[in-house]
């Protein structure tokens, strides 16, 4: 189930400290200074207080299950595969972010698990999304 | 007591297809026109007004096709699901106003030969194609989230789509005219966990129009008199990542609806409820007020959505679970099965006596996230 395929996307500057901190193996969102809050999915500008957003924080990388589905019938370069855990994930201290889910125990795959990042290697083509694993002690 | 009507529905019509082969969609969007202005009893030179969704040429295309000329007032809003819905409101302003008079709302779409009308990728969706999204999965997030707050379990869910196959049974026209059984809906394959195949909507070629017209052509037209007593929309939002996926905007709309008509849900006599999904219709149910928001599994049980005899008689054609769902845009045939049942034109077997009240609701694109509400009050006046 980890074997999850990279995808083309077009990406612009708001993107890429998310993208590009997943290949580091973190969770990384923009952030306002003014509002001392995260902005998601990132933008360059807060839609509170509409100022340029400058910063980011790295977060802990761990969270719990919002909801989750396992998808039978991908598209795109998700079609003909095995299925997967499509997912929302509350992030620790951070915002509700979409996601890939692994439980190394099937049986422990439920809304409210506690996940933590699980690093995906660089994908071949594309870009790798956030993969989180169950994991009771995150 | 109910206000006055905005406007009245004076045409509708439904295309008897589901699947188009040989044709193109200029003559499909043509054949429904024809269908809907001799309903009515109206012509084409009589249409001042006019609504189509997402098209392609785009609305300057459909007017030239149509041959409309004079047309003083134009929405080409995509709502996806809620759009049509949404244009019961407009449509009746514009009337109101003084801007229109006789106002074409018409939709038509073949998705069988790979032809939808929708909106490019917007800003979002590099956030959600990296993780393998799709339609059906972010409906299942949905009904996943409320089984867990609120113990719903798929048998509530597949309760709809019995008593969805069970009205389109009386459907000639309909995709699906089988009865399932309970027992049928639990043991198809899943699409999307907790959806499994009969939760989800049937993709159909066709389409559908009504007309909108002012109280004196109303009156002109010697039928019966259905009027637009209520409509709200809006939309909700990722939230800055403080998702939702239990309430939709259909707590706002309903709510503003019913204060609009001077009514409350006890007074529908009959719900066209857009069921893209199974969890769609629970959720609006719902949100409406039919029942107190995590209720609605316990709601749809002991066939309370059949009709004639259920408490809520709801999509009485077989909704787009069974019986159609043109263009993706399930607002147009919701909106035209309730007016039927308001006009005493339902199947027999099914027509809600004394129907007075009827609530139409549409939900666009996903939910949680850009999630589109429109909500319609129809009212029968003698």
């Amino acid at each position: 189930m980890t074997d999850l395929p990279g995808v083309e996307l077009t990406l612009y500057p708001e993107d890429l400290p998310f993208f590009d901190g997943l290949e580091r193996g973190e969770v990384v969102v923009t952030w306002c200074d003014h509002c001392d809050d995260h902005v998601w999915p990132p933008r360059s500008h807060c839609i509170r207080c509409y100022s340029p957003v400058a910063g980011s924080r790295t977060l802990a990388g761990t969270g719990e299950i919002y909801s989750y589905s396992v998808v039978h019938r991908g598209e795109g370069v998700f079609a003909k595969r095995p299925p997967y855990v499509l997912a929302y994930v509350s992030l620790d201290g951070g915002p509700t972010i979409m996601a890939n889910v692994v439980a190394d125990d099937p049986a422990a795959l439920a809304v409210g698990a506690r996940v933590r990042l699980r690093p995906r290697p660089a994908p071949a083509t594309g870009r790798a999304g956030a993969l989180f694993a169950v994991d009771p002690s995150a | 007591m109910s206000r006055a009507p905005l406007a009245y529905v004076a045409g509708i019509y439904e295309h008897p297809d589901r699947a188009i082969d040989d044709r193109s969609l200029a003559s499909v969007y043509l054949e429904i026109v024809a269908g809907v202005l001799a309903d009515a009893g109206l012509s084409i030179s009589d249409i001042d007004g006019f609504h189509t969704s997402l098209n392609p040429g785009g609305m300057p295309a459909m007017a030239d096709l149509l041959g409309l000329s004079g047309i003083r007032h134009f929405d080409g809003t995509d709502l996806g699901g809620a759009t049509y819905v949404s244009s019961l409101g407009t449509a009746a302003r514009a009337i109101q106003a003084g801007d229109a008079s006789v106002v074409l709302v018409v939709m038509a779409g073949l998705p069988r030969r790979g032809l939808f009308n929708r909106a490019v990728p917007g800003p979002h969706a590099v956030y959600e194609l990296a993780h393998g999204s799709t339609l059906v999965g972010q409906y299942a997030l949905a009904a996943q989230r409320h089984m867990h707050e609120f113990g719903t379990t798929r048998a509530d869910l597949a309760e709809i789509k019995v008593a969805s196959a069970y009205h389109a049974s009386f459907n000639p026209n309909a995709m699906l005219p089988k009865r399932v059984t309970l027992d049928e809906v639990l043991e198809q394959p899943p699409i999307a966990e907790p959806l499994h195949r009969m939760d989800c909507c049937v993709v159909s070629d066709g389409g559908g129009a009504f007309i909108l017209v002012n109280e004196e052509v109303a009156r002109s037209l010697g039928k019966p008199l259905v009027g637009v007593v209520a409509q709200a929309e809006t939309t909700r939002n990722w939230d800055n990542g403080r998702l939702d996926l239990t309430h939709t905007g259909a707590i706002q709309t309903g709510a503003q609806a019913f204060a609009q008509a001077g009514m409350s849900p006890a007074d529908v006599d009959y719900a066209s409820i857009y069921d893209s999904f199974t969890i769609t219709v629970l959720l609006t149910l719902e949100d409406l007020g039919f029942c107190e928001k995590g209720q609605g599994g316990r709601f749809v049980r002991d066939g309370a959505l059949l009709s004639p005899s259920g408490v809520l008689p709801l999509n009485t054609d077989g909704g787009g679970l069974s019986n159609n769902h043109p263009d993706m845009r399930g607002g147009m045939i919701r909106t035209i099965e309730a007016v039927r049942q308001l006009r005493g034109q339902a199947h027999p077997e099914l027509q809600v006596p004394s129907c007075e009240v009827a609530i139409v609701h549409g939900s666009g694109f996903s939910l949680g996230a850009r999630a589109m509400s429109s909500t319609s009050i129809l009212v029968r006046e003698s």
